[in-house]
């Protein structure tokens, strides 16, 4: 019995059985390797670093230093340890003519000013802190919710495609899946909130379940638009859709189609820096009232669980997002020499690939956090509710009447499972790309101007308006 | 609401959200690039870049035992009585301090002391570092917080203190021996102590000197002005006061002289 799903999962068998080991073990090696790789090998250092960056990201935006936590605590720790018997002051001397050494010392100064010794400290205080449950609570919901916070994260990235042949699986309805799967993070919310019988958590919880059923509206409304362009559900398919030949391989990219991709990338990306629970989303845990949310009850890694959950979601939106409508892990600037590589190499260039698109998003979606303030939940849902369902509507009705004036000459018809370059995909023809664009930037421009000059805002409650020109309340 | 309302809502929205990440977009590269009109980060790594400490902070107390006379006034202006002396007759049977010491865990830094001091040689310094991390010097011996009995022992003038800083700072090896003999002096080789405190008596560093003696300059130069103020103010009064008296003399001289030609 063999076990393989693709040649890359071949050609690591086959560097393992070198060694001696035997064939068939070998093989679910490989097998288990090409699975799990992308979730623990780079999904979750990913996550886990990614707070690092956010912190000192905050700081610069907000003209702060951020963490300037140096080595120098765990070297004073190994000395206090080594040389337990000595005096305190002679401890601390030692450590002080460890940090005017030669090399030491830079390295040392070096490390602390760049806060990396928080990454450290972070994992470290998190697994020592004590993992208990307020009197009270739902023990089997508390616990739990942690475990389905972080699986409806992870099990996202079981048909996530990092490579041609470098993924779990990818079934034919893969975009349902990651419907119902992303939909796990509200059900662990809700749960923690509840089981943790504390009515600040329950707020939080009731706040987040009410905004996530909110936004997989306009996200479904998306993924099915999307879908409906490609003519598939499957991701390698949505990916062998876009590809181009040709050096200029991004004009292949959904989001350069038409403009309409554009208003659905837009509302994908808000939608789901919402559904991931992202400021300027984070009612679930607005501290300022809800101490904080969802999780306030949980402690220690527990509580790192959530954190991990919500990095963990972000890199699944930014990697959908790429996925969706900028290649997948197609290169910009063409295909075929990667593709010429042996499948180990291509691989690793494409998955690089990938990971770079999903850590710009991710850094756009920081940049963002850092820029907005949280909305109220009213705004939250108006902003769902009276702007993105109808322009994902508006994307929806708009790639299918574009579809229908190409008359079938997008999507893909037939793709081989991973073998996108011998999929016969042909693009929408020159003239109608031309075309939908002057015409709908032209008229969306002429709206702009339009809705400047006669566009009538809502009118400010009579407070707040009273309150910013300057007129206070007499009474 | 209109359609043009709705889409003015989204353009809006768009362009403040935009507005809003080019002004992040500025603070991250000022803070990345230490440029900018509003400069580079406005934190500072304190414990590595020294702290700002504004005028007029009340840090830590420091008696110039050069200018005390002894008079007391301190502990009895103190509230919580943390300050204590004692004194002796030198060899001109004059009153010299021998211990000056104020218990640091007790004071609460009000600055009634030093308002009541007649000499103003006690004064609140900028020190505020009481964190016993922070009272290790580079080589890991240990400043002391109050006056010991040993610390008498020893006398340090303010040139000796610079160079006692200097050489804590500097490397071990580099020391001459004029250097190691000094350091023997005044450091006691059992507990790495050093056998003077930065806190409670001492003496100026040149610095501190210029800056208290400017203090004081500014003081006398402002209680000279407002005496002078009122003085002014005074003889104007005593004028108006005066001119007041004779017009209301004149009134009455002329009321009664109304009153008698009437009569």
């Amino acid at each position: 019995m063999t076990f393989s799903v693709g040649p890359v999962s071949d050609s690591v068998a086959s560097w393992i059985a070198s060694f001696g080991v035997p064939a068939t073990l070998a093989e679910i090696v490989a097998v288990l390797l090409v699975c799990c790789g992308p979730v623990l090998g780079i999904a979750f250092p990913i996550a886990g670093v990614a707070q690092y960056f956010e912190r000192k990201i905050a700081a610069a935006m907000q003209r702060r230093k951020g963490p300037m936590v140096g080595a120098t605590g765990v070297v004073q720790l190994v000395v206090d340890l080594a040389f337990f018997w000595q005096p305190r002051w002679k401890r601390q001397a030692t450590v002080r003519k460890l940090e005017n050494a030669p090399v030491i010392g830079p390295v040392l100064a070096r490390v602390r000013q760049w806060g990396l010794g928080s990454i450290a400290a972070d994992g470290v205080k998190m697994f020592l802190k004590e993992d208990m449950a307020p009197a009270g609570a739902d023990k089997i919901l508390f616990y739990g919710s942690t475990y389905l916070a972080l699986g409806g994260a992870f099990l996202a990235f079981a048909v996530f495609p990092f490579s041609q042949w470098f993924h779990m699986g990818d079934p034919p309805v893969a975009a349902l899946y990651l419907g119902s799967v992303t939909g796990l993070v509200a059900v662990s919310i809700l749960k923690a909130g509840w089981s943790s019988n504390n009515k600040w958590s329950y707020f939080g919880g009731i706040r987040s379940v009410a905004m996530i059923v909110s936004y997989e509206v306009p996200i479904t409304l998306c993924i099915a638009a999307v879908c409906m362009w490609s003519g598939t559900m499957s991701l390698q398919g949505i990916i062998a859709a876009q590809y181009q030949p040709g050096v200029a391989s991004f004009l292949g990219w959904n989001l350069f189609q038409t403009p309409f991709m554009v208003l659905i990338a837009g509302v994908y990306y808000v939608a789901a820096l919402a559904e991931c629970n992202r400021a300027p989303f984070d009612l679930a845990e607005g501290e300022s009232e809800l101490v904080g949310g969802f999780h306030t009850e949980y402690s220690g890694l527990r509580w790192g669980l959530f954190f991990i959950a919500e990095y963990t979601d972000m890199i699944l939106v930014g990697a959908l997002f790429a996925t969706m409508f900028l290649g997948g892990y197609q290169s910009p600037i063409g295909e075929e020499w990667i593709v010429s590589l042996p499948p180990l190499a291509e691989a690793l260039v494409h998955t690089a690939i990938i990971v770079v698109k999903f850590l710009a998003s991710i850094g756009l979606m920081m940049w963002i956090r850092w820029t907005l303030p949280r909305f109220r939940i009213d705004q939250v849902m108006k902003l769902a509710w009276t702007k993105l369902v109808p322009l994902a509507l508006l994307g929806l009705f708009g790639l299918a009447v574009t579809q229908l004036v190409q008359a079938g000459r997008v999507g893909v018809h037939e793709v081989a499972h991973g073998r996108y370059l011998s999929a016969p995909v042909v693009h929408m023809d020159i003239q109608a790309v031309v075309v939908s664009w002057v015409l709908l930037g032209g008229a969306v421009a002429t709206l702009v101007v339009l809705a400047r000059k006669y566009g009538e805002s809502r009118p400010m409650p009579k407070d707040v308006s009273d309150a910013l020109t300057g007129k206070e309340k007499t009474a | 609401m209109s359609f043009l309302g709705w889409v003015k809502e989204i353009v809006d929205g768009v362009e403040s959200t935009a507005i809003g990440l080019k002004t992040t977009t500025r603070f991250l590269w000022e803070n990345a690039t230490d440029t900018g009109e509003h400069g580079a980060a406005m934190t500072r790594d304190y414990p590595v870049q020294p702290a700002i400490i504004p005028d007029g902070y009340r840090g830590h107390l420091f008696n110039d035992v050069d200018n005390c006379t002894l008079c007391k006034s301190c502990q009895r202006a103190c509230p919580i009585d943390c300050i204590s002396m004692e004194g002796e007759l030198n060899e001109n049977a004059k009153f010299h301090i021998s211990r000056y010491d104020i218990d640091i865990s007790k004071c609460i830094y009000c600055g009634l002391c030093t308002q009541v001091c007649p000499t103003e040689c006690l004064t609140m310094t900028k020190g505020f570092e009481i964190e016993p991390a922070n009272l290790v010097n580079k080589r890991g011996g240990k400043f002391l917080f109050r006056m010991r009995p040993e610390q008498t022992k020893v006398k340090l003038d303010m040139h000796e203190v610079e160079r006692l800083n200097a050489l804590t700072a500097a490397d071990p090896s580099s020391w001459t021996e004029d250097d190691k003999a000094f350091m023997a002096r005044v450091e006691d080789p059992e507990t790495g102590r050093f056998l003077f405190g930065r806190y409670g008596m001492g003496f100026y560093t040149p610095e501190e000197k210029a800056r208290v003696d400017r203090i004081r300059a500014e003081k006398k130069k402002a209680k000279e002005e407002a005496a002078a103020k009122a003085a002014a103010e005074q003889a104007a009064a005593n004028e108006r006061s005066a001119a007041e008296q004779a017009a209301k003399d004149a009134a009455a001289k002329a009321a009664e002289s109304a009153e008698e030609g009437k009569a």
